[in-house]
């Protein structure tokens, strides 16, 4: 397969290249039509430090056709993966109160509280200073998430 | 499900109860007591009581085959002449291929209270398990290597039926050392570092059933409120 990495908008004027990039892939150069114009053939990962995609909505195309990772677009998709988790812990903590509500299980009502609050303010904990590469992002994982 | 970490299991689906039963009477600990403390390398066997009733029990191990299982094998490949033919030939190695090991599955409900319990230790850190294995007997190894593409704080919690049958070697500061295992629980903790930071190379070796969990730390949060 042939890859190739294109702007998903024209660069703004005096804009930092911040924009989000989109990815075709072609089985051979006689589909090159499908290609947009101006795309830029890149390899099968074309980001070292993000060789599954995790981050591709992070992705951006330099001038010179090299691709790198927007730091702070990376840490927005963490954030909204974490939120995701904590959703899911959430919705499992309701299906369990429910049922020490049911069973007038008082301590257990109690400690399942006390869990929701520690998640609550949970994203608010992540110290994003800290954080300053890539790696790092994927890192970032508080222990009342797990 | 966003797959954040390869061993968490999804949410409710192999334990009904997320919220599991803590040992009581147990004191929690704020602190290792670290019997060997260098900048690179600390290690000790005074493991608090608390962390080694959560540690212990059945693990469940990802499947079944038995190992190729070679004594010489496994002393060959950590050996210090192995890792002298590495550097000589291969360069960095970030990650063991050469190795004999199991690895056992973590659920959710057992994995929580223990990462709980250790950022008691590490209070502004992430805490990501970055392997769970079984050394078998007679000849488990994970060969040389520097986790350099992963420049954390590692810790490492293994148990080991009998003294001085297992160890975790490295080699830092031009010294090979080895740290053997003590029956029971062993704790290490050391630096890993980029590539070109002086990484540090280590192995392991298991005469003897060797259970290992290791964690990454990191240290990203801010302070509990």
């Amino acid at each position: 397969m042939l890859h190739y990495l294109y702007r998903l908008a024209d660069k703004p004027e005096n804009a930092d290249c911040s924009c989000p990039v989109g990815m075709v892939s072609i089985p051979d150069e006689s589909y090159m039509h499908r290609v947009p114009e101006g795309a830029i053939k890149v390899g099968d990962s074309p980001v070292k430090d993000d060789p599954k995609g995790n981050y591709f909505e992070a992705w951006r195309l330099s001038d010179d056709g090299s691709v790198y990772v927007d730091l702070e677009q990376a840490k927005e998709i963490k954030l909204k993966q974490l939120r995701e988790r904590r959703d899911a812990l959430f919705k499992d903590l309701d299906r369990q109160q429910f049922n020490a509500y049911c069973s007038k299980n008082e301590k257990l009502i109690e400690k399942i509280e006390e869990e929701k609050e520690l998640l609550r303010d949970v994203t608010e904990r992540i110290d994003w200073d800290q954080v300053k590469t890539l790696e790092e992002v994927d890192y970032v994982m508080p222990p009342e998430m797990i | 499900m966003i797959n954040l970490n390869k061993y968490l299991q999804p949410i409710g689906v192999e334990d009904r109860l997320s919220l599991p039963e803590e040992p009581e009477g147990l004191q929690s600990a704020s602190a290792f007591t670290w019997e060997v403390d260098t900048p690179r390398m600390k290690s000790t066997t005074i493991v608090p009581e608390k962390l080694k009733t959560l540690m212990g029990g059945n693990w469940p191990l990802q499947d079944n085959k038995v190992k190729d299982v070679s004594e010489a094998r496994a002393q060959d490949a950590c050996s210090e002449a192995a890792l002298e033919r590495i550097k000589r030939k291969v360069g960095d190695i970030d990650r063991a291929n050469d190795k004999c090991l199991t690895r056992l599955n973590v659920a959710r409900n057992r994995l929580v209270p223990i990462v709980r319990e250790l950022s008691l230790v590490y209070p502004q850190c992430s805490l990501l398990i970055s392997g769970f294995f079984l050394y078998p007997k007679g000849g488990g190894y994970m060969g040389w290597h520097t986790n350099s593409g992963n420049a954390c704080t590692r810790l490492y919690i293994t148990h080991a039926p009998e003294s001085d049958k297992s160890f975790f070697r490295y080699y830092c500061g031009g010294e090979y050392v080895t740290s053997w295992d003590k029956e029971g629980w062993n704790l290490r903790q050391f630096e890993v570092t980029k590539e070109d930071k002086d990484p540090l190379w280590h192995c392991v070796y298991a005469g003897v059933d060797r259970l290992s969990i290791g964690f990454r730390i990191n240290k990203n949060l801010k302070p509990l409120k």
